[in-house]
């Protein structure tokens, strides 16, 4: 036999209290915010993993900047051979050993010399 | 603590219906309980960590605050204000049609107990509290909170018609 408190009690429950309005909520949202979601471990894990590796090539040597190659020199016209000529033998021999290093694949390096106008 | 734990709209979908019910026990304007109720989550909320019961403690928190707003002396002239009023008040619980008389019924019953017979009516049925539970919301001990209970029940079934109860 059921208990009267207990049948009592049930048909009390089956009454349902007012819901507090959606304002109540909204007020709480200002209040309280945005429920916390942490997010997950692996996730923080993984972000310091990245910025060690982001540190550690920070601190490697730079790399070196590309060299700069050695323009190859045009080949002499006439008239600086004539030039060359008219200054003296050793100007001539230099003029001469220029071309020859040139012909033979050796980069020339742009060196600064007496005849830098065009005599043509 | 669990996920659940953290979300507060959880707790308010789950307890918010006996909150605003044991709120407005103590302050009968719909609103004003409303704003007793938001005061009370939000220190419930930022204290909870430090309740031995968080459920206990958050119903003990809109008691709390429903007392602190009876005696505030600005409210009391509301509360007077409110009393010559004539009664249309909203109703405490939801119903069909169908239901109207019992819920009239069950409210008149409800306004007739103790206050403290009241209260724990309320946390038993509709909020769903344990006698320990009830015992730590209102600072009473366990068998204090069952005699009340069922104390308010032998009041509460004269007044409740066979067929509600039958």
């Amino acid at each position: 036999m059921t208990d009267p408190i207990d049948r009592l009690e049930a048909e009390l429950a089956r009454l349902r209290p007012v819901k507090p309005s959606t304002a109540l909520a909204a007020r709480l949202e200002v209040r309280l915010g945005r429920p916390a979601r942490r997010p997950p471990r692996w996730l923080a894990a993984a972000a310091l993993a990245a910025g060690v590796a982001l540190v550690v090539l920070a601190w490697r040597d730079p790399v070196p900047p590309p060299a700069v190659a050695a323009r190859p020199l045009p080949p002499p016209s006439v008239a600086a051979y004539r030039a060359a000529l008219l200054e003296s033998p050793e100007a001539l021999d230099a003029l001469l050993d220029r071309q020859a290093a040139r012909d033979s694949g050796e980069p020339a390096v742009d060196m600064p010399t007496c005849f830098s106008h065009n005599l043509d | 603590m669990t996920d659940g734990d953290t979300d507060w709209r959880r707790w308010l979908d789950r307890d918010g219906p006996a909150l605003l019910l044991l709120a407005r026990q103590y302050v009968p304007d719909r609103a004003d309980a409303e704003d007793v109720v938001q005061e009370a989550f939000v220190r419930f909320w930022r204290a909870r960590g430090r309740a031995a019961d968080a459920r206990a403690y958050l119903f003990a928190c809109v008691r709390r605050c429903a007392l602190e707003w009876l005696r505030g002396t600005r409210r009391r002239d509301r509360r007077e204000e409110a009393v010559a009023r004539p009664d249309v008040a909203d109703p405490l619980f939801e119903t069909r049609l169908v239901q109207e008389d019992r819920r009239r019924q069950v409210e008149a019953a409800l306004a007739r107990l103790p206050a403290e017979q009241r209260e724990v009516v309320i946390l038993k049925v509709w909020g769903g509290l344990t006698f320990p539970e009830i015992a730590a919301a209102l600072d009473v001990p366990a068998n204090t909170a069952a005699s009340r209970y069922r104390y308010a029940l032998d009041r509460l079934r004269p007044h409740l018609s066979e067929e509600l109860i039958a």
